[in-house]
C-alpha cells in the first residue's frame, strides 16, 4: 500500500474568512510556508488544543490531495489520528478522514493567522507560540 | 594717582552723583552696587572723559554721534556737563591733593547731532594756602595715568577678557599685553632712550673721527656700516622670529581643528569599517534567512506533527498494537502461511505433509486469514508505516526548536549590535567635512613650506651675522689702533666715554626690565591665577598647571606634559577673567604704578568658590612693602551675592547706583522728579534707602537706612 495516496482526489479547503489572512504569510512566495503547511500546522494545534471548528458554510479550496504526496507521513498522521478519534471504519472514507482534520484545522488555522498578523517575523512568532514540553 | 571723589553733572542720566572711593591702603576697596541700567557704563564713560576728553571716547562712537546730555532734555536748551574728580598723587616730594574739572556745554537740536561746545579741562593743586591751577594739565594726566592704558585702569566686564582671549586677532591681543608690560615697567621708553643715546653716540663717533683726520674717518664711517648692517641683520632677525612665532601659532591652531575633526576618525578608516560593518551584517543576514528556514522547517516537520498531535497518535497505535495482538492483523500471515504450507514444515518446525491433523490447522487460518475485510489491508499497511516513522520523536522537535529560538536570539543580538556600530560609524562619517580636511591640510602644508622659507632666511641671517659682527670686531680693533695714533680733543673724549657708559647702563636695563622684571610680573601673574581658580601650586594632575609671560610677552597657559592651552578654547570663562585681572594686578605691582582699577561687572561669569577667590584676591590689601593700590567693583546684587563677608572686611566705601526708570516695577519708592535720572545713594551691599530700594531687598534682608531723602 505504500506510495498510495487514498486522498488525491479530496479537495483541501479552509474557511473562506482564513484564506486570505492565511495566504498573506503562506503560499507560493511567502516567507513561512505552503499553504499545505499552514493547514497541517492548524490541524497540528487544533489536535493539541484538543479544539474543533465548526465547518463553515463558505470555504476556499486551497490544494488537492495530491499535495500529500510531498509528505507521505502526512497521510499516516492523518489516518493514525482519524482511527484514534473515530475508529478503523473511518480510513474507508478518506474524504471522512479529511473532514475530520479539516475540523481541527480550521480551530488551528485561526490561531495561526493571529499569531502571524503584526508579527515582524512570523515564523519566530509561531515557534515562540507553540508550547513545548521540556527537554 | 588714587581717586578720592567723583561728582558727575548731567552726564547721560547721571544728572547729579556724588560718588567718594575709599583711598584707604588698608581697605584698597570701594562697591558701587547697581543693577543693570542703573548707571554703571555712564558712571565709567564719565569718568574716562573727565580724565581724557572726547579723544578717549572716539573708540566708542564717533564724536559727532556722541550725547552726553539725557535724551530728556529739551532741544534748544543749554546744558552744562561736568566731571569733578578729587585725587591724590603721592611722588618723592610727598602726597598731595588735586582736582580735575572738564566741562562742556551741549545744546539739543529738534534733529541731528548736539551742538557741542569746546571742552574746557581744569587741573588744580589743592594746598592749605588755596588752591593753585597747572598748566597743561592733559601732559600732567599722561604722567600719572597715560591714556594708553586707559584699558588696563577701567575695564568692564564684556571687555575683561580682551588681554587674554579672542574675538580678536592673536596679533592684536599680543599687542595689548605687550603695550602694557612695556608701558607700566618702562621698557618702551627705555628703548626709545638707547635708540637716541646710540645715535648720539654716533655722532660722537663721526666728529671724533673728523678730528682726527682721514684714516680714522673711514674706519668709523666703515664701522658705522657695518653695525648698521649688524642692526639691519638683527632687525630682520627679530622680524622673521616673530613671523615664525606667527606661523607656528598658526599651525598649532589649523592642526588643532583638523585633530579634531580627525579625532572623529580618520574618514578612510570610518570608510573601511563601515564596509566591514555592512560585510558582517550581509553576512549575518544569510545565517538569519538559514535560521528562518530551519524555524520554517521545523513548523513544517513530522517532529512537530508528532509533538503536537502526540496524544491520538499513540492512542491509534497502542490500537493497532492491539489489533496485532488479537491476530486481527496483519494481514501479512497470509503470505507466510501459504509459503509454510508450499514448503510443508512449519515455523515450528512440525512437517505439515498432506493429510495430518497440523496441515489441517494451518490450512484452516489461513482461510480465516483471506475471508479478513479490506479495512484490515489498510490498517496492516497503517501499522508498518507508523512503525518506521517512529524514529522521529519528541525529543528531536524539542531540541531542535529550542536550538533554532537560540540561534536566532544570537544573530538578532549581533544585528543590532552590528547595525548599532554601523550607524554610529555613518553618523561619525557624516560628521567629518571632507572639504575643510581637505583645506586645512592644503593650508598646513603650505605653512609648512613658508615656515620652512623663514627657517631658511633665519639660518642664511646667522651666517651672516657671524661674518658681519666678525668684520664689525676686526673694524672696532681697527679703530681703536687708529684712535691711539690719531689725536683727539680731551673733551670730545670725555663726552664720548659719557655717551659709551650711559649706553651701557640704559642697555643694562633695559635687559634687566625685560628679563627679570618680566619675569617677576610671570611669577606674580601665576601665583595669584592658581590662587583665583584653586589650584595647588604643586598641584600634578590639573588642567591648567601653570601660567607664563614669555620673552617675547606672550601670555601662555599651560596643561599636562607642558601642553599649550589656547585660552580661546580651552580655559573657561571664570578662568579667562581670572587670567585678564591676575595680569592687571601682577604687572601694576611689580610696575609699583599707584593707580585706581575700575572694574564694571567683573564677576558675570563666575560663581562659588572660584568667585570668593578671585574677590578674595584683588580686594586683599598690599603688604607694608608693596604698592598700593585702589580697587573700585561696579556689582549687580546677583555678583554680590555670596562674598558679602568678604565685602564687609575689605571695603573702605560704598555707594548705590539706581535708576528712576525701574519704578515701579523694581524700585519700592517714587522719586519726586518725573524726568528719567539715575541718583547715588551711600548704602553699602547690606543697606537700603528709599532712593535704592529694591522689591526683592527685604528677603535678601538689608537693613533700611532713614537718611535718604528722595
Amino acid at each position: 500500500m505504500s506510495g498510495m495516496n487514498p486522498y488525491a482526489s479530496v479537495e483541501m479547503t479552509m474557511p473562506a474568512d482564513l484564506h486570505p489572512k492565511i495566504s498573506q504569510f503562506f503560499g507560493p512566495g511567502k516567507p513561512v510556508g505552503r499553504m499545505i503547511d499552514a493547514w497541517w500546522l492548524g490541524l497540528c494545534i487544533g489536535v493539541k488544543h484538543g479544539q474543533q471548528r465548526k465547518r463553515s458554510d463558505e470555504v476556499r479550496k486551497f490544494a488537492d490531495g495530491t499535495i500529500f504526496a510531498s509528505d507521505d507521513w502526512r497521510i499516516v498522521h492523518l489516518e493514525l489520528l482519524a482511527v484514534a478519534k473515530k475508529g478503523e471504519a473511518i480510513l474507508a472514507q478518506p474524504r471522512d478522514v479529511i473532514r475530520l482534520a479539516s475540523g481541527y484545522a480550521d480551530y488551528g488555522l485561526e490561531w495561526v493567522a493571529e499569531h502571524c498578523l503584526g508579527a515582524n517575523e512570523p515564523i519566530l512568532a509561531l515557534l515562540n507560540a507553540i508550547e513545548v514540553p521540556a527537554a | 594717582m588714587r581717586i578720592q571723589r567723583i561728582r558727575v553733572h548731567n552726564f547721560k542720566l547721571l544728572r547729579d552723583i556724588d560718588i567718594q572711593l575709599s583711598i584707604d591702603p588698608a581697605k584698597p576697596l570701594t562697591v558701587i552696587r547697581a543693577e543693570n541700567a542703573s548707571g554703571k557704563t555712564s558712571l565709567h564713560y564719565a569718568i574716562i572723559w573727565g580724565l581724557y576728553g572726547m579723544d578717549a571716547l572716539k573708540n566708542i562712537a564717533s564724536p559727532r554721534d556722541i550725547r552726553f546730555s539725557s535724551k530728556a532734555a529739551p532741544a534748544g536748551s543749554p546744558v552744562l556737563i561736568e566731571v569733578v574728580l578729587d585725587f591724590q598723587i603721592t611722588d618723592e616730594a610727598g602726597t598731595a591733593d588735586y582736582r580735575l574739572t572738564r566741562h562742556v556745554q551741549e545744546t539739543p537740536q529738534a534733529t541731528g547731532p548736539v551742538d557741542r561746545g569746546r571742552e574746557v579741562v581744569k587741573l588744580s593743586k589743592l594746598t592749605a594756602a588755596g588752591d593753585k591751577e597747572l598748566d597743561q594739565p592733559e601732559s600732567w594726566l599722561d604722567q600719572w595715568l597715560p591714556k594708553r592704558l586707559v584699558d588696563i585702569f577701567f575695564t568692564n566686564g564684556d571687555d575683561v577678557q580682551k588681554f587674554i582671549t579672542g574675538k580678536q586677532e592673536a596679533r592684536l591681543r599680543q599687542e595689548k599685553v605687550h603695550l602694557a608690560i612695556e608701558s607700566l615697567l618702562g621698557i618702551r621708553q627705555l628703548r626709545t632712550a638707547v635708540v637716541d643715546i646710540e645715535a648720539v653716540q654716533r655722532t660722537l663717533d663721526r666728529k671724533a673721527a673728523r678730528d682726527a683726520g682721514g684714516k680714522l674717518e673711514r674706519v668709523t664711517s666703515e664701522l658705522e656700516k657695518l653695525e648698521l648692517a649688524l642692526k639691519e641683520i638683527d632687525d630682520e632677525y627679530e622680524r622673521l622670529t616673530v613671523r615664525l612665532g606667527n606661523i607656528e601659532k598658526n599651525q598649532s591652531r589649523k592642526t588643532r581643528e583638523l585633530e579634531s575633526i580627525r579625532g572623529i576618525g580618520e574618514l578612510d578608516a570610518i570608510n573601511q569599517e563601515i564596509q566591514g560593518l555592512e560585510q558582517d551584517l550581509a553576512s549575518l543576514e544569510g545565517y538569519r534567512r538559514k535560521n528562518l528556514a530551519t524555524m520554517t522547517g521545523l513548523l513544517r516537520s513530522e517532529a512537530l506533527s508528532w509533538t503536537l498531535a502526540c496524544g491520538p497518535l499513540t492512542m491509534a497505535l497502542a490500537r493497532l498494537d492491539k489489533l496485532t495482538d488479537l491476530r486481527k492483523i496483519p494481514k501479512t500471515s497470509t503470505q507466510i502461511l501459504e509459503d509454510r504450507l508450499e514448503l510443508g514444515v512449519c515455523i515450528c518446525g512440525e512437517t505439515l505433509d498432506p493429510g495430518s491433523t497440523h496441515r489441517d490447522e494451518v490450512a484452516k487460518l489461513l482461510a480465516e486469514q483471506q475471508g479478513r475485510d479490506p479495512i484490515a489491508d489498510r490498517l496492516t499497511d497503517l501499522r508498518y508505516r507508523a512503525k518506521a516513522l517512529r524514529s522521529v520523536n519528541q525529543q528531536d522537535f524539542t531540541e531542535a526548536h529550542a536550538e533554532a529560538l537560540g540561534d536566532f536570539a544570537k544573530l538578532a543580538d549581533s544585528i543590532r549590535s552590528k547595525t548599532t556600530a554601523l550607524q554610529a560609524a555613518k553618523e561619525r562619517r557624516a560628521l567629518i567635512d571632507e572639504e575643510r580636511v581637505r583645506e586645512l591640510t592644503e593650508e598646513l602644508a603650505e605653512l609648512d613650506r613658508k615656515k620652512g622659507d623663514v627657517n631658511f632666511k633665519l639660518g642664511t641671517l646667522d651666517t651672516r651675522r657671524v661674518t658681519v659682527q666678525y668684520d664689525c670686531d676686526q673694524k672696532r680693533e681697527e679703530k681703536r689702533n687708529a684712535e691711539r695714533n690719531a689725536n683727539i680733543s680731551r673733551d670730545l673724549a670725555v663726552r664720548r666715554d659719557v655717551g659709551l657708559d650711559l649706553l651701557s647702563l640704559a642697555r643694562a636695563v633695559q635687559e634687566q626690565l625685560e628679563g627679570p622684571y618680566v619675569q617677576r610680573v610671570s611669577n606674580r601673574l601665576d601665583r595669584m591665577f592658581k590662587d583665583i581658580i584653586g589650584a595647588d601650586n604643586g598641584d600634578t594632575t590639573g588642567v591648567i598647571t601653570s601660567t607664563s609671560i614669555t620673552s617675547s610677552f606672550d601670555i601662555v597657559v599651560s596643561s599636562q606634559h607642558d601642553n599649550k592651552l589656547d585660552p580661546d578654547f580651552e580655559v573657561n570663562g571664570a578662568s579667562q577673567r581670572a587670567l585678564t585681572l591676575a595680569f592687571v594686578w601682577s604687572l601694576m605691582e611689580v610696575a609699583g604704578t599707584v593707580a585706581p582699577r575700575f572694574i564694571d561687572t567683573p564677576l558675570g561669569m563666575v560663581s562659588g568658590t572660584t568667585k570668593e577667590r578671585m574677590v578674595e584676591a584683588i580686594t586683599r590689601p598690599p603688604a607694608p612693602d608693596e604698592t598700593p593700590y585702589q580697587v573700585v567693583l561696579l556689582l549687580t546684587r546677583s555678583e554680590l551675592a555670596g562674598v558679602e563677608h568678604i565685602l564687609d572686611e575689605r571695603a573702605g566705601a560704598f555707594n548705590t547706583l539706581s535708576s528712576s526708570q525701574h519704578y515701579p516695577l523694581d524700585l519700592v519708592y517714587k522719586w519726586a522728579e518725573d524726568e528719567p535720572h539715575s541718583r547715588s545713594c551711600g548704602c553699602s551691599h547690606r543697606e537700603q534707602c528709599k532712593i535704592c530700594a529694591r522689591r526683592q531687598d527685604n528677603d535678601l534682608g538689608l537693613r533700611f537706612r532713614e537718611e535718604s531723602v528722595v
